[in-house]
């Protein structure tokens, strides 16, 4: 049923363009029902005439100049790329265009200009280029050759796939790619090395913009940052732009030198080191932990990432990687040279360092971090001995322990910024010396932490589209300053919140008891781990109501009364919404059977193909003690939860397994949402991947619920090989099975982990993709075997990823239920 | 900066914060607008309450908030008003605008997002645009 407006709306878009006033009054006669107060509206409606530039956006390109836009190829923060048409010479070229739209500046758009500028006086076989640059209403843009091929960062994407690929390049870790490596380095050095020539510094090589051709050709593209010494530095603007990862120490400021042209040849290694390695240099999360590493630590040696890397290689790729620019090559033209000498099977002109060399580098590299760690250490033990020698006040020996718990753990961005800002102003109420070295310890550290909000602020100027992220960084660490320290420092200028808050989840949350009666209720809650599916520590939200800011994610949320014990609740909260969450704390802790203690232990998966969950398999996952039901949740049981519960539908195939006969079969065709209902009104949970895991396979992951490595065939199924049932339901009812028909118990008597049904778990699915693992929140994990398993040989392999939502149900999914504490 | 760029930044953001969890990119942007919203209507407003205390600094944002209000002189904050009513009265017209206006979308991309025809986000933006523009006028 459609409200006014959205009728006001069909009207306008039955009129709209409509010239002629009788065929307009008729369509609106007759979208409006004759309401002569609508059609007003919509008349109105229809007269308003906005300028254009009323809400500016991004528009829809169709052509710019000759040529015709086809589709987008690229997308980045400084515009977009276009394959075209350029009817005229009847060939295709690439076209990058910059949309004047909300917030671009004129020093954007001078900026995106200088790149054909730049380009059109380089003619070399190995740089992209420029046809044509010019301007089209709100659209900057130029026109380039189209390469055909990819990039060769997608080049080493597709190389570090497993499956089919498509690449351009022999295949990695062959003779043959080292070679083509080489060749095309030294190509690209060639290229670099004539726009060096003409005064032109690129400052932002990379994979991305080395282009490979079908024959696997490079050609030196996007020099959209690059500085041309004849036109000098822009005005207005200090920006230091580049790519955090290819970018030299000196280009991310932390070495206080001018940039110059061997910034290219740095940047040139990295590209090498990857190409080598298929790995970057220096790997982070965020860019401040990129930074870091750059600066703390010198880059793992390339053999000892891929041994089979030519010793010469790895010379060449250091050398060009030097942390000074006076160690480097000091000239594309020498890094080509010697990598033709590679090629050529010459002796290189570079030596590999000694390992006295390596180690002065090392220290000197960590000097900062050792001192500081040092400082603190002799600190503390100062402070002790002193402590020990004279005579003190309760007051000030408490205070010194205090000190001495908080600043022995050296990392102190870990310590609680509210317990720190605590013991900040005790200190500074005592005047004792003894205390001195620990009011010496906060001074260094808030130095510290004003010195990286510099440098957030600094490499936040690198590039347009770091900024928001820096921000949001820099409202972190001010907060964290301002819990320690207060808002006394000048240098640190209290900021508003707004943007970190926006970004959160606003909750709200009540507990009610089965009646929906508000109860009091105390309430933790633990952040579910994306990757292993187990809960992290607990955070106290205190009494109901609760009202918090979360970080968006999945949670597991305990409440707890003197009279029920513990409830468990799952919830996912998104980004930037406020939910507002009732939860059903359940009277008592319902079902058939006692739940049986499964004692903690660390679950060690292997690593190995046939292992499915990618977030736990190869590492060992702490798994807390936990309470199992020891069979399926029956139709029996489910059957009680929907008397309970009238209004909730039913699963798909209720009406047939309702019966006498069923009731001791397990419920299939729940969904997961049934599954969790279920489990909340009985008081219970469903049990996380690694839970169920160390119950069906011991923290060894044996194959078999039980000792042995070989299928007994003691559990339900397989039903294909049997004729007689008619149909996949009648084969359910003809090979599942009821507790006391079960079997395959584990060591502690849970039965049927490897057959009958599979079972749906709390945690959510870890999908690998080619980059990276992802949790895919639309999926859960259904676990073990099931009464149509084709190959029941073990648990391997029929753990699934599975849908959730109300089409999730299945006759081969059931489920159990867990607990992380005995019932009270 | 654009729109495009600041949603993409509050992409990464959100996949550093939980890496992973955010694979649905339709669902993303979806998201990314409101928060794109939020995060402007936060800073207009904020800004208003500093510039009474004389203690505007420069900030990224400001950037954004220019390039979204000065070439037709409006208010965002009035649009965001305008949005509110359009919201509780016709949502998927009103995240199409979101999607247009604040996270820098195209019409093809937000019509993937909303998962409706082409030549219907175009009427949506017609319409929107009229019915705002007489919101704001008034």
């Amino acid at each position: 049923m459609k409200n006014r407006l959205q009728r006001v709306r069909s009207a306008f878009e039955a009129a709209f363009g409509v010239t002629d006033a009788d065929e307009r009054a008729r369509i609106l006669h007759q979208a409006c029902d004759g309401d002569a107060e609508m059609i007003a509206e919509v008349e109105a409606l229809l007269a308003q005439s906005p300028p254009p530039s009323f809400l500016p956006t991004a528009d829809d390109l169709e052509q710019l100049g000759e040529f015709e836009l086809l589709e987008v190829i690229d997308r980045g923060s400084m515009g977009v790329v276009w394959r075209a048409r350029q009817p005229s010479l009847d060939r295709e070229v690439a076209i990058k265009v910059l949309t004047v739209g909300p917030g671009l500046s004129a020093a954007m758009i001078e900026r995106f200009h200088r790149e054909p500028l730049a380009v059109a006086h380089l003619r070399h076989p190995h740089i992209v280029p420029v046809y044509a640059d010019g301007r089209d209403g709100a659209n900057h843009w130029f026109a380039m050759q189209l390469v055909d091929g990819h990039s060769f960062g997608t080049e080493l994407q597709q190389q570090a796939l497993s499956g089919p690929r498509r690449r351009l390049l022999p295949a990695f870790g062959s003779g043959q790619w080292f070679a083509a490596v080489a060749r095309l380095c030294a190509h690209a050095a060639d290229a670099i090395d004539a726009a060096h020539g003409q005064g032109i510094v690129h400052r932002d090589v990379k994979p991305q913009n080395l282009l490979l051709d079908q024959q696997g050709r490079v050609q030196v593209a996007d020099f959209g940052i690059a500085r041309d010494e004849r036109m000098g530095t822009l005005t207005g603007t200090d920006l230091t732009p580049g790519t955090l990862h290819y970018m030299s120490p000196e280009q991310a400021r932390i070495l206080q030198l001018p940039v110059d042209h061997r910034t290219d040849i740095y940047s040139l290694g990295v590209v090498l080191y990857e190409a080598l390695t298929l790995a970057r240099p220096f790997e982070g999360r965020t860019s401040y932990e990129v930074l870091e590493k750059i600066r703390r630590s010198p880059p793992k040696t390339v053999r000892s990432l891929n041994p089979r890397v030519p010793r010469d290689l790895e010379t060449i790729c250091m050398a060009a990687m030097s942390r000074s620019p006076t160690e480097r090559y000091q000239s594309a033209a020498e890094l080509r040279d010697d990598l033709q000498r590679f090629l050529d099977r010459e002796a290189i002109l570079r030596q590999p360092p000694s390992a006295i060399a390596r180690l002065v580098q090392l220290l000197a590299r960590r000097q900062r971090s050792l001192l500081t760690v040092g400082l603190v250490i002799i600190g503390v033990v100062v402070g002790a001995q002193i402590h020990r020698a004279s005579e003190h006040t309760r007051v000030v020996d408490e205070l010194s322990q205090r000190a001495e718990r908080v600043l022995h753990g050296t990392v102190l961005d870990r310590e609680d910024p509210s317990e720190m800002g605590g013991l900040w102003r005790d200190l500074n109420e005592q005047a004792d010396s003894s205390l001195k070295w620990a009011k010496d310890a906060f001074l260094a550290y808030r130095e510290e932490l004003l010195g990286r909000r510099v440098e957030i602020r600094q490499f936040a100027d690198f590039e347009e589209n770091e900024r928001v992220r820096a921000v949001l960084m820099q409202v972190e660490l001010d907060r964290r300053f301002l819990a320690i320290f207060g808002a006394g420092d000048s240098r640190m200028a209290a900021r508003a919140d707004s943007l970190h808050e926006a970004l959160q989840s606003r909750l709200e949350l009540r507990i009610v008891d089965e009646n929906g009666d508000p109860i009091a209720a105390d309430v933790q809650a633990r952040s579910i781990d994306w990757l292993t599916g187990v809960p992290g520590d607990a955070v106290p939200l205190g009494p109901t109501p609760v009202r918090a800011l979360l970080a968006p994610g999945m949670y597991r949320f305990e409440a707890r009364t003197e009279r029920h014990g513990l409830r468990e609740f799952v919830r996912t909260l998104s980004i930037a919404r406020q939910h507002s969450l009732q939860l059903a704390m359940a009277d008592a802790v319902r079902g058939d059977r006692p739940m049986v203690m499964i004692p903690g232990a660390t679950l060690t998966l292997p690593d190995n193909r046939f292992e499915r969950p990618h977030g736990l398999k190869g590492k060992a996952t702490a798994v807390p003690t936990f309470w199992l039901d020891p069979f399926e949740v029956t139709v029996g049981e489910y059957a009680e939860f929907l008397a309970a519960r009238p209004r909730r539908k039913v699963p798909l195939k209720w009406p047939e397994l309702n019966r006498t006969q069923y009731l001791g079969r397990p419920v299939v065709t729940v969904t997961w949402e049934d599954a969790v209902a279920y489990a909340e009104w009985a008081g219970k949970r469903l049990p996380t991947l690694a839970e169920w895991f160390l119950a069906a396979r011991g923290p060894d992951a044996r194959l078999f619920p039980y000792e042995g490595n070989d299928y007994r065939g003691n559990t339900r199924g397989p039903a294909l090989a049997d004729p007689s049932s008619a149909t996949l339901f009648q084969a359910f009812l003809d090979h599942s099975c009821n507790y006391e028909e079960g079997g395959g118990d584990t060591v502690h008597g849970i039965r049927e982990m490897l057959g009958n049904v599979c079972e749906w778990l709390e945690s959510p699915v870890v999908v690998k993709t080619n980059v990276a693992l992802l949790s895919s929140h639309h999926q859960r994990y259904a676990a073990g075997s099931t009464w149509l398993a084709e190959h029941k040989e073990s648990l391997l392999g029929n753990t699934t990823d599975r849908d959730i939502g109300p089409t999730g149900a299945w006759l081969t999914i059931g489920f159990r239920c867990a607990r992380s504490e005995p019932p009270k | 900066m654009q729109p495009t760029a600041l949603v993409n930044e509050a992409f990464l953001k959100l996949s550093n914060k939980s890496p992973g969890s955010w694979n649905d990119e339709h669902h993303f942007l979806r998201s990314a607008a409101v928060t794109m919203r939020s995060i402007l209507i936060d800073h207009k407003k904020a800004k208003t309450a500093l510039k009474r205390g004389g203690h505007a600094r420069h900030s990224p944002l400001d950037e954004t908030l220019k390039g979204l209000e000065s070439d037709w002189g409006g208010d965002i904050e009035a649009v965001h008003e305008a949005l509110l009513k359009l919201e509780a009265e016709d949502a998927v017209v009103a995240e199409y605008v979101n999607l247009r206006f604040f996270a820098g979308r195209t019409n093809l991309e937000a019509c993937a997002v909303l998962a409706i025809g082409e030549r219907t986000g175009g009427r949506y933006w017609k319409f929107a645009r009229a019915w705002l523009h007489q919101q704001l006028s008034r």
